[in-house]
């Protein structure tokens, strides 16, 4: 497909400026900030749950493995039925 | 000022849990539901992070709260932040152009074929016309799902005057072969060959 100026295809549309005080981070750095506060934090792999607030309700783990098979969590709300039956097939 | 996040690292989940963000002026900042969480400082000067304004919650005036809406969506927010982090401030500006305006492989030219191609027209068989087989042809979205394509949204069944219109959404997670893919699904799609 050729190439076209953003104006001509989008009029009045503005691309974003890089304005965002974003950090700049190697995946490694990523990585290991978040593991170190997952050892911070009160989680599943670390103790039991106690009965608690409702900011504390986690699904057990299966439900989330399932929910992220690529079949349900790339299948998008308006996909027509048979779509989503393959998906769900694949 | 309100924004869509989901294409943050969040998959689209046939529709939820999704992620949205909003942001209110300060005068405002007290009807805002929700929960508030905070940067601050300890008594050893030591940063942290806290809920705050807590007159918006519910174990202090249940009746006035604002927070007693939530549920924990902290994971949304988790994998947006990972996300982020893992972009940077430089490859999300050209993130951002490439979905826009600097490969029109991707973003830029895509809406430009977001009319469906002559004859691709959706035809409804009622049951009292449906004779044969003939009186229905195959949109370009059901070409496409029987090639494993969703081509996007038709528009036509929200509104009559959107027919023959596809809504699509073009993020980094196509790449410009499958577009060029997508692209052909179209073309073929608007033969009407069956």
């Amino acid at each position: 497909m050729p190439a076209r100026p953003l104006a001509e295809l989008l009029p009045g549309a503005r691309a974003a400026r890089a304005s965002s005080t974003l950090p700049q981070v190697s995946e490694p750095e990523v990585v290991r900030h978040f593991v170190e506060l997952s050892t911070l934090n009160h989680h599943i792999d670390r103790g039991f749950y106690p009965l608690g607030s409702c900011t504390m309700k986690h699904n057990p783990k299966i439900n989330d493995e399932l929910a992220a098979l690529p079949g349900f969590a790339l299948a998008h709300p308006l996909a027509r039925d048979d779509a989503r039956a393959r998906a769900r097939c694949a | 000022m309100v924004g869509e996040g989901q294409s943050l690292g969040n998959p689209p989940s046939f529709g939820g849990p999704l992620l949205g963000f909003f942001a209110c002026t300060q005068a405002l900042v007290r009807r805002m539901p929700g929960r508030l969480a905070a940067e601050t400082v300890d008594r050893h000067g030591r940063r942290g992070f806290v809920l705050t304004l807590q007159t918006r919650e519910q174990h202090i005036r249940r009746e006035k709260a604002t927070s007693n809406i939530c549920t924990n969506q902290g994971l949304l927010a988790l994998r947006a932040t990972i996300y982020l982090g893992l972009l940077g401030q430089a490859r999300a500006a050209r993130g951002g152009r490439a979905v826009r305006a600097e490969d029109p492989s991707r973003g830029a030219a895509a809406p430009r074929r977001s009319r469906l191609p002559a004859g691709a027209r959706r035809r409804r068989s009622s049951a009292s016309s449906c004779s044969s087989a003939r009186s229905t042809r195959p949109t370009v979205v059901r070409a496409g799902a029987q090639r494993g394509i969703l081509p996007g949204v038709d528009l036509g069944q929200f509104r009559p005057e959107w027919k023959r219109r596809l809504l699509v959404a073009v993020t980094e997670q196509r790449s410009a072969a499958e577009i060029e893919r997508w692209a052909e699904a179209l073309r073929r799609g608007g033969e009407g060959a069956r």
